[in-house]
């Protein structure tokens, strides 16, 4: 027993930001992700009090809302970008120091913006996929849990993904090294 | 490195997105659907489960023999609900040692050597020693055992407790059976009974004992014998409960009722035979009314539980020993009622050694 029992609507109000910036990632689009996260919260709520540790429950909602997806997905339509891209993507992150930005700072910039647009054309598995991998460093493993599936699965769709995005964009230009 | 820049690019975006407002009506209307949904799937559940039961159990041929006990009910009678329960004491053997696990959560294991735990009843734990007697400890109000106080003279081949944990049933070295209660140390009259050498006792309560010789399980009583009609696999356990028997053998339950039928499944009859607890391979855990096939599914079972074994505490509560696939090796102690119609997880251990009393 906690000192302190988190109660649902303090959960939701303290990762309500957080889960919807995953839910976006996970649909690329904002209706769906707001759909999907209230759904995912919906049914967290129902089993709230079988959840052992409340402060883990990000975990639970991000499983449910990527089981979500994945069953909706045969019967959703193709995914197709229609929805606004981020005005800009944040120059602090590419840029040290603030100022204006430089010219490879822009093409960086610009190169994010094509990328995220063709991970958003990835089938929402692979999408998925990626992001659980990437963005929440989880293992292969943990990974797999996440979308009940095997590892074999994961490192195929990984594989499949990463081969997609390369196909896509063969003029991606690594800007790793040029961070200063 | 695309593997780089796809990270980039996904933590760039995450934290561009522009968050909207939570719509707090929305998603109360969804918490309403949901619990709707559940209530309903709960309610497929138990009719699934009512199904399994009502398959198997069809009128037949008694199974005890005559005069050796009532017959099962004549029509399908609903088993009243227990009364409702507090969380009680469990005595467990954890890492070799007896071990009583408190409502709080917090425990007591003294030291005491323990190679199992047979049962607890109203003059205590009683358990079989490391060196193979039968003995019981006293626990005191707070819950706290008492020293092992020894209910055999010597080594015992096999020992049993009854559903009330009142009566004591053993084999001694020469495959005499005894019957004494927990407490007294004279037998309750002469058993008449004596088991063969590679005769294992699996159950037992007053004037009557279930065992096994290699596949074959056996009701026995002193005036008969009475085959169980099992699948054939060596039984591992049984529990004997009014008119039913329980005979698991690896992986699955063998239900065998007034016609012989069966159930595969964990599961573990209340201490009056009229409920079973049954806990599914696919993670379906539910009470089912023995009389009338009703189901109630629960609630609070983690994803990943699959249950090891069973036993029932008091009308109300049934303990379910487990695993959990996201905690690969360790056993975990669910508590789940019959009042409440949910499972609350009491004990996560990480060494993989608890096991419940066998009563």
């Amino acid at each position: 027993m906690t000192e302190h029992e988190i109660g649902f609507g303090e959960f939701v109000a303290a990762r309500w930001s957080a889960l919807y910036r995953t839910a976006y990632l996970l649909t690329a689009d904002h209706h769906d992700a707001e759909d999907l996260l209230q759904g995912a919260l919906a049914r967290t709520c129902v089993r709230w009090s079988s959840i052992r540790d409340h402060r883990a429950a990000d975990g639970y909602v991000r499983r449910a809302m990527v089981r979500q997806m994945i069953r909706q997905w045969p019967a959703r339509r193709r995914e197709l970008a229609t929805d606004a891209l981020p005005d800009s993507l944040p120059a602090s992150s590419t840029r040290l120091g603030g100022g204006p930005p430089r010219e490879d700072d822009l093409e960086l910039r610009a190169d994010r913006l094509v990328l995220w647009a063709e991970i958003r054309r990835l089938p929402p598995r692979m999408r998925a996929t990626l992001v659980l991998r990437y963005l929440e460093d989880l293992s292969e493993e943990a990974t797999a849990r996440e979308l009940g599936v095997s590892v074999g699965s994961v490192k195929s769709q990984t594989h499949h993904a990463l081969r997609r995005l390369r196909a896509a964009l063969p003029d991606l230009v690594p800007h790793v090294q040029e961070k200063p | 490195m695309i593997e780089t820049q796809v990270r980039d690019t996904l933590a760039d975006v995450r934290a561009q997105v522009p968050v909207p407002v939570l719509d707090e009506v929305a998603l109360a209307a969804r918490v309403r659907g949901a619990r709707r949904v559940r209530r309903g799937r709960r309610a497929v559940g138990a009719v699934l489960v009512a199904a399994v039961l009502a398959a198997a159990a069809a009128p037949g041929a008694t199974l005890l023999p005559a005069g050796s006990r009532a017959p099962g009910p004549a029509a399908p009678v609903p088993a009243p609900l227990p009364a409702s329960t507090p969380v009680t004491r469990a005595a467990l053997v954890l890492e070799g040692q007896l071990t009583v696990l408190l409502p709080d959560e917090s425990s007591y294991a003294p030291g005491l050597p323990a190679a199992a735990v047979l049962g607890s009843g109203p003059a205590g734990v009683v358990a079989l020693t490391p060196s193979g007697r039968v003995a019981v400890s006293r626990l005191a109000a707070t819950g706290q055992p008492g020293p092992l106080r020894a209910l055999t003279d010597g080594h015992v081949r096999d020992a049993v407790l009854d559903a009330n944990g009142e009566v004591l049933t053993f084999v001694d070295d020469g495959g005499d059976v005894h019957q004494r209660l927990v407490g007294s140390r004279a037998d309750v009259g002469a058993s008449g009974l004596h088991l063969a050498a590679d005769e294992r006792l699996l159950a037992g309560d007053l004037g009557r004992v279930v065992v096994v010789r290699g596949a074959a399980a056996t009701l026995r009583t002193p005036t008969g014998i009475v085959p169980l009609p099992t699948s054939g696999a060596a039984a591992v356990s049984a529990q004997l409960r009014g008119d039913v028997v329980a005979v698991r053998v690896p992986g699955a339950t063998e239900l065998v009722t007034a016609a012989g039928s069966r159930l595969r499944a964990v599961a573990a009859l209340s201490p009056d035979g009229r409920r079973l607890a049954v806990a599914t391979g696919t993670g379906s855990w539910a009470f089912v009314d023995v009389a009338t096939g009703g189901g109630a599914a629960l609630d609070g079972v983690p994803s990943g539980a699959r249950a090891i074994a069973m036993t029932w505490q008091d009308p109300d509560h049934v303990l379910v020993v487990g695993t959990d696939r996201h905690r690969p090796g360790n056993h975990v102690l669910l508590d789940c009622s019959v009042t409440r119609r949910a499972c609350t997880e009491r004990f996560d251990d990480p060494t993989g050694t608890l096991e419940l009393a066998r009563r």
